[in-house]
């Protein structure tokens, strides 16, 4: 055998050192590829079997004061809140052309209508063609498409859920106006809410949460809702509102009733605890369902049901201004008790009233009959105009135009917003001295007062309204109406902090002495008696004051004798009062009805649906009776001479009659 | 000769058996591991169906509802009760009952 040459040995080590070189290459670019380009390819491998979701988060609910009841609180109860719902995606990449049609006929039937080919044909990995889906319609989906993808040879994440959550109100469309909605769909970058206006908008800040994410893993064998969460969504903080979801309902029903049997056009009403201003009750019809909430907006006659009325629409509130007026008039008799001057007036001073001119006015003022004389509370029984404006004639005189305008602006806070945490609240107009209104003409002229006396020459909202009755039943202390009680969020870790607290508003700084209010309270129990303008206000069983008040409507530039705001406010009990209710009834039918007189009156349309509402609200507070015996004719229970304040009744009715002739 | 070998197979014998239960005990741990995601997945999936069904009874004990339904005859026995007449009995003092 021969050896091998030097020459084959030199190829064979050339061919070594070649092949080695290679191998060296081959490492070299492993190393270049697995260390130094690792992250890069690591990231591209994950991006086409992994992908990051966006986890939803809960927006913040509206709960009901479930603890109107002194000592006896109720489970927490929300208006609203979000409910898990799904949207149904599809791939439409991989799905096969051929099956697409027997796909599409599939799925409409089991979405009852939803066009689902078109979505079918767009060049797209992800298509929405169904929202909202609830558990089981999701449930019976995935049965269905379990057994469709596999006679198909379809990959079974061709189809996949969305979880979201839904916008959900359990009582339908009670408080719609205030809390208000969000809109269907989200805002595609953020994953919030818009919401549509009321609190809803005031409190978005508060209410907005932050979306978390979930890794999902693209693999034909698992489905696409299966993935570890990276970060946990963060739910929005709750709003505790003041509103008692039951007291509400109440109102809302009567209200609805009331305006419905008088033919009005609409009307709200508003409760609250003159005590620490909560409102108990937010009510108003036509109401704004939050459900339908595009219907409102796309149609103009509807839109203005999506205000809260309360705040939004001021009107002239005529005779419900008189109360406050004589609160006043009694203020300036302290005030100049204390410069050792006479009083202006006397509550039981016997005053004319049959002379209704006065000052600057064209026309006289006249009273619903001519009465000869009266005193405070044969004024506010019988709503006299004279009267008032008789005694608003001495304040002006004594104290000057500018101390009644200030003292209807610092005391009552007529023309200030009272800063209820509702959008677009409306002021009013108090007219000012001095100051000229657009079309040139002095808001405050010399008839000025006499206007203001009979609650004219004024825009009131209700709020300010019940906000001044307030004072008057809590002894003269100011408030503040609020309807939002606190605000809680939720940590990620199960602690609850507290963003805001208004447990803790309580009576203010003083602006009516004990004497002033109770003397006016006094007068105000009149009213809903025997002899007063608004017997049919008074509730059965219970003791109550209040006043009717008739505003008639600016139709084409001039006051309307048959277009009307009818309007009763009013609290029970008459002491210590539980709440402060006012109920304004928007053009109610102009007809006489026989027994009763003017429907159109405010004592006849708005009186009744107060009495339902507050007795209703009243036994719902677990309120005892305090007045056994003030019942209806007919009603067993009745004693004509036992019931609260009979005798004080037929005394004034003695006064009455010896002043002015049976 | 025989009894060193027995000892060294003894030692062995134990030392396997350690290490069999160690890893037997490591792979109960992750099979409990790997159904962690699953659980919280079903107890999500609980609290929200409760979520759910609280809406559902939320909706039919609408207060509008209840309200309509109390007018019916059936019904009318039931009243508000008046506050003085409900006798509130602090958890304190039940408790120091039932020891």
């Amino acid at each position: 055998m021969k050896g091998i040459s030097s020459q084959e040995r030199l190829r064979l080590l050339y061919l070594a050192v070649f092949l080695s070189f290679l191998f060296c290459l081959l490492v070299v670019r492993f190393y270049q590829i697995q260390i130094v380009q690792g992250e890069k390819w690591r990231q591209i491998a994950l991006s086409q079997h992994q992908h990051i979701l966006t986890e939803p988060f809960m927006r913040g609910s509206f709960f009901s004061n479930t603890a109107v009841k002194p000592g006896h609180p109720e489970e927490s109860q929300p208006f609203v809140l979000d409910v898990l719902k799904y949207h149904l995606f599809v791939d439409p990449a991989s799905i096969r052309e051929e099956v697409r049609p027997q796909l599409a006929l599939e799925l409409e039937a089991r979405l009852g209508g939803e066009k689902v080919f078109p979505e079918l044909q767009k060049k797209s990995r992800s298509r929405r063609i169904a929202q909202w889906l609830d558990q089981e319609e999701k449930k019976k989906i995935e049965e269905w498409w379990g057994r469709f993808c596999l006679e198909y040879r379809l990959p079974r994440n061709a189809i996949f859920f969305l979880p979201d959550y839904k916008r959900s109100y359990p009582f339908g469309s009670m408080l719609g106006s205030v809390l208000h909605t969000i809109q269907w769909e989200k805002d595609p970058k953020t994953h919030q809410g818009v919401p549509t206006g009321g609190l809803e908008l005031m409190y978005d800040s508060f209410l907005k949460g932050k979306p978390g994410k979930r890794l999902m893993v693209r693999s034909p064998r698992r489905p696409l809702d299966m993935g570890k969460v990276l970060e946990a969504p963060e739910n929005g903080a709750d709003i505790y509102l003041t509103i008692n979801h039951y007291i509400q309902a109440i109102t809302e029903s009567e209200l609805v009733k009331g305006v419905q049997a008088v033919g009005g056009r609409g009307g709200w009403a508003v409760m609250m605890d003159p005590s620490t201003g909560e409102i108990l009750a937010l009510a108003q019809t036509p109401n704004f369902d939050p459900i339908h909430y595009a219907d409102y907006f796309n149609d103009p006659n509807l839109l203005e049901f999506t205000k809260v009325k309360a705040v939004t629409e001021c009107f002239e509130p005529g005779s419900i201004l008189k109360p406050l007026n004589a609160a006043l008039c009694l203020k300036a008799n302290e005030e100049l008790a204390k410069k050792n001057r006479p009083p202006l007036f006397l509550p039981d001073e016997k005053i004319p009233t049959s002379n209704g001119w006065f000052p600057g006015r064209p026309f006289p003022l006249k009273d619903g009959r001519v009465h000869r004389y009266l005193n405070m509370d044969l004024a506010l029984q019988k709503s006299s105009n004279i009267y008032m404006a008789s005694i608003i004639g001495r304040l002006v005189d004594t104290m000057g135009d500018l101390w009644y305008r200030q003292a209807l602006a610092d005391i009552f806070g007529l023309g200030k917003k009272t800063n209820v945490e509702l959008p677009a609240e409306n002021p009013g107009l108090l007219p000012t001295p001095g100051k000229l209104h657009p079309n040139g003409k002095l808001e405050w002229s010399l008839p000025t007062p006499y206007s203001l006396a009979i609650g004219y020459n004024v825009l009131v909202n209700s709020i300010q309204i019940v906000r001044a009755y307030g004072i008057l039943c809590n002894g003269g202390y100011a408030i503040q109406p609020h309807i939002v009680q606190k605000i809680i969020k939720t940590l990620p870790d199960g602690r609850k902090e507290q963003l805001l607290d208004h447990t803790h508003l309580q009576k203010g700084e003083r602006l009516l002495s004990r004497e002033v209010v109770d003397t006016v309270i006094r007068g105000l129990k009149y009213t809903t008696k025997e002899g007063g303008s608004s017997k049919r206000a008074d509730i059965y069983g219970y003791t109550e004051g209040g006043k009717s008040g008739t505003a008639e409507k600016i139709v084409d530039g001039a006051y309307s004798k048959t277009h009307n705001i009818s309007s009763f406010v009013g609290f029970a009990p008459a002491t210590h009062p539980r709440f402060v209710l006012l109920v304004s009834v928007d053009d109610p039918e102009a007809k006489w009805i026989p027994g009763i007189g003017k429907q159109q009156l405010g004592g006849a349309s708005a009186g009744p649906i107060f009495r339902e509402i507050a007795l209703k609200a009243l036994q719902y507070l677990g309120v005892a009776p305090d007045d056994p015996y003030g019942y209806p004719k007919g009603d067993p229970r009745r004693d004509p001479e036992k019931a609260d304040w009979a005798r004080e009744v037929e005394q004034l009715k003695r006064t009455y009659e010896e002043w002015n002739g049976p | 000769m025989r009894q060193s070998l027995l000892q060294i197979g003894f030692v062995f014998f134990c030392i396997g058996f350690c290490l069999y239960s160690y890893l037997n005990e490591q792979n109960a741990l992750t099979r409990v591991k790997m159904q962690l995601p699953q659980k919280e997945k079903e107890l999500q999936m609980i609290r929200e169906e409760m979520r759910r069904l609280s809406y559902q009874v939320d909706q039919f004990e609408n207060p509008s509802h209840l309200i309509e339904i109390a007018h019916r005859p059936e019904f009318s026995h039931l009243k508000h009760p008046a506050l003085k007449e409900i006798l509130t009995v602090p958890d304190e003092a039940l408790a120091s009952c039932s020891d």
